[in-house]
């Protein structure tokens, strides 16, 4: 079908690719300040309850490649993207952390990042806040959440309950399609949904956008949109896709990272997982940065996809599913590339993994197991290759520890730091306020430009860095 | 002798639906597993695409030179014998694939289920 050019030229001062947390914070700031803001992205714009959390149909709509993301290397890791309105924040559970002051040191000091301490930052934490609330859960969390907080504590090791952007009076996830989407739009600011950046260039002292829309269901179109500022907010895969693709390549998706993942299923003897619970929030501590450990979402379906390679345990998953849980391990390992493949429009991700990195997420897998049993599970199912179904800590100590996690057994929600922020020309992308290097008022201001894994949950620290550095854009007049 | 990626895979999905470890009564419906199929490959990274399709026509072909017929128009009980035999395959993108379109299917298969129970109020 032969595309159709857009009727319009489309002009405005301010264009941002992405609306994720990143993109939709800069947005609504950039709105804000008076500036005119045309925000673009590719998925459709949907509302939060267009489909069940984690069905079929919230997979198809709302995840990039239906779900489907994969690392490449010696070892794989599957990861996942959000492609709608909104991005990941209309599809992770929300869970939310401030920035550990210990690591933006660590990344003022080894990217020479000016300004970047945990108490210039807080302003910026509260100003997303006022927009986007953050609760704790009222009253008592689920007894599956719980029982990861007692194998901790009989442990002696730290465990919190974590705040979510949600509000629980009225029963409503704060995705920024709930939130700063709609200010956006009453701030006067254009969102364009299912319109894809294919490059972008310089011309004539503004920059020059092409776009195409996704034509499922429409004819194909084409156009460009032209801006005086440009900011790339299409997330820690996408972003450098685009910029590679447009020419920019110094420290452009070379250090993408993740929080790998590990998982496990634990059988308590009691009912543990009751229909209707709210989501788990206790995550355990005590190994931070290195390795955190939390509690999955864990509805029958997650359950009896999780243990399709321990037969037994999934045929038991309909008749006990109440007495199961899911929960995982994250540690900060592993490092990636993206790179454009000619003639295809995806990414290709090459992932890099030391054996000792394998190793450090195998010990917090036991670690994990231990505090399980110490919680009184009767049975853990490791989800990782050649880990038998284990009843005790003695089983657990049969197990080899040259037994590493293998292809499918790694997982990762978190995406970040393919572009990082910095005044280290040898390793930074852009300045220490997202914009690239040598490029006149062009910016990233995503997830791309965090310095490395966050060890917590990371969109508290994806939108408190936007709100940082769109600020000081708008603060020195985008010089 | 039409070689078919749509129909391999709806062979496929209704022979993993039909072999699937199922949650309690549930009657998986092969189509509905390989609607979710199709609608996955659809969308996945078009580099992984083309290698499934490629692969999954690949194994089409696999059984014509002794069964000269393309697996998609084999009978039911060749049918699940042939993806029960790629499933233990010695070569491993072989099993690669099967693991791919297994673990989709697992997914559609108890999804479907739980939502099903779920709009009837079950829960």
């Amino acid at each position: 079908m032969r595309a159709e050019m857009f009727p319009d030229q489309l002009s405005c001062e301010v264009l941002v690719i992405g609306s994720g947390p990143g993109g939709s914070v800069t947005a609504a700031l950039c709105a804000e300040a008076g500036k005119s803001v045309i925000m673009i992205e590719e998925g459709d714009d949907l509302p939060l309850d267009s489909a069940a959390h984690f069905s079929r149909a919230e997979i198809l709509q709302k995840y990039r490649s239906g779900g489907i993301g994969i690392a490449v290397g010696r070892t794989k890791l599957a990861f996942v993207e959000g492609r709608c309105v909104g991005g990941g924040s209309e599809v992770n559970r929300g869970l939310y952390h401030r920035t550990p002051a210990t690591l933006l040191d660590r990344w003022r000091q080894n990217f020479s990042v000016r300004n970047l301490d945990a108490e210039t930052l807080t302003p910026h934490f509260e100003a997303c806040e006022a927009l986007v609330p953050v609760q704790y859960l009222p009253g008592e969390a689920p007894l599956i959440s719980q029982r990861l907080q007692d194998g901790a504590q009989a442990r002696g090791w730290k465990a919190i309950e974590a705040p979510r952007l949600f509000r629980y009076d009225i029963d409503q996830k704060q995705s920024m399609s709930a939130t700063l989407v709609p200010r956006f739009r009453q701030l006067g600011g254009r969102l364009i949904p299912r319109m894809r950046a294919i490059r972008i260039r310089r011309i004539a002292g503004r920059w020059h956008v092409d776009v195409r829309n996704d034509p499922t269901g429409l004819p194909t179109r084409v156009g460009s949109i032209v801006a005086d500022k440009l900011f790339v907010c299409a997330g820690a895969v996408q972003t450098p896709l685009l910029l590679r693709r447009s020419g920019f390549r110094h420290n452009i998706g070379n250090s993408l990272r993740f929080h790998p993942m590990l998982k496990v299923v634990a059988k308590f003897p009691d009912v543990v997982n009751r229909p209707g619970d709210p989501d788990p929030v206790h995550q355990v501590k005590e190994f931070e940065p290195s390795l955190g450990m939390g509690c999955s979402i864990s509805t029958p379906t997650m359950l009896g996809m999780a243990l399709v390679d321990h037969p037994d345990g999934q045929a038991s998953v309909d008749r006990d599913w109440q007495r199961m849980g899911l929960y995982y391990v994250q540690s900060t390992g592993t490092r990636a590339k993206v790179r454009a493949l000619p003639g295809f429009a995806d990414p290709l991700v090459l992932l890099r993994t030391e054996a000792s990195e394998l190793r450090e997420l195998q010990q917090g897998l036991r670690r994990l197991i231990e505090a399980l049993f110490g919680a009184g599970a009767e049975t853990v199912f490791p989800l990782v290759s050649g880990w038998p179904a284990l009843h005790s800590m003695d089983d657990l100590r049969r197990v080899s520890e040259n037994i590493l996690p293998a292809d499918g057994d790694m997982t990762s929600v978190h995406v970040f730091a393919s572009c990082p922020m910095g005044e280290d020309r040898d390793r930074c992308a852009t300045d220490s306020f997202g914009r690239v290097h040598d490029a006149d008022g062009l910016y990233i201001n995503d997830a791309s430009i965090l310095c490395g894994p966050t060890s917590v949950n990371p969109q508290g620290t994806v939108m408190a860095i936007a709100h940082r550095n769109a600020t000081h854009a708008l603060a020195t007049d985008f010089r | 002798m039409r070689l078919s990626f749509e129909n391999t895979v709806r062979s496929m999905a209704a022979a993993m639906a039909a072999s699937a470890i199922r949650p309690g009564d549930a009657q998986p419906s092969g189509e509905e597993v390989a609607a979710f199929l199709l609608a996955t490959h659809a969308r996945m990274p078009d580099h992984l695409r083309l290698g499934i399709r490629c692969a999954t026509l690949l194994l089409d072909a696999w059984p014509i030179p002794t069964s000269r017929l393309p697996f998609h128009r084999l009978p039911p009980i060749a049918r699940d014998r042939q993806v029960s035999s790629w499933q233990r395959s010695r070569l491993g993108p072989i099993r690669s694939v099967m693991t791919f379109y297994g673990r989709l299917a697992t997914y559609a298969v108890w999804a479907a289920h739980y939502e099903q129970r779920e709009r009837v109020g079950a829960r």
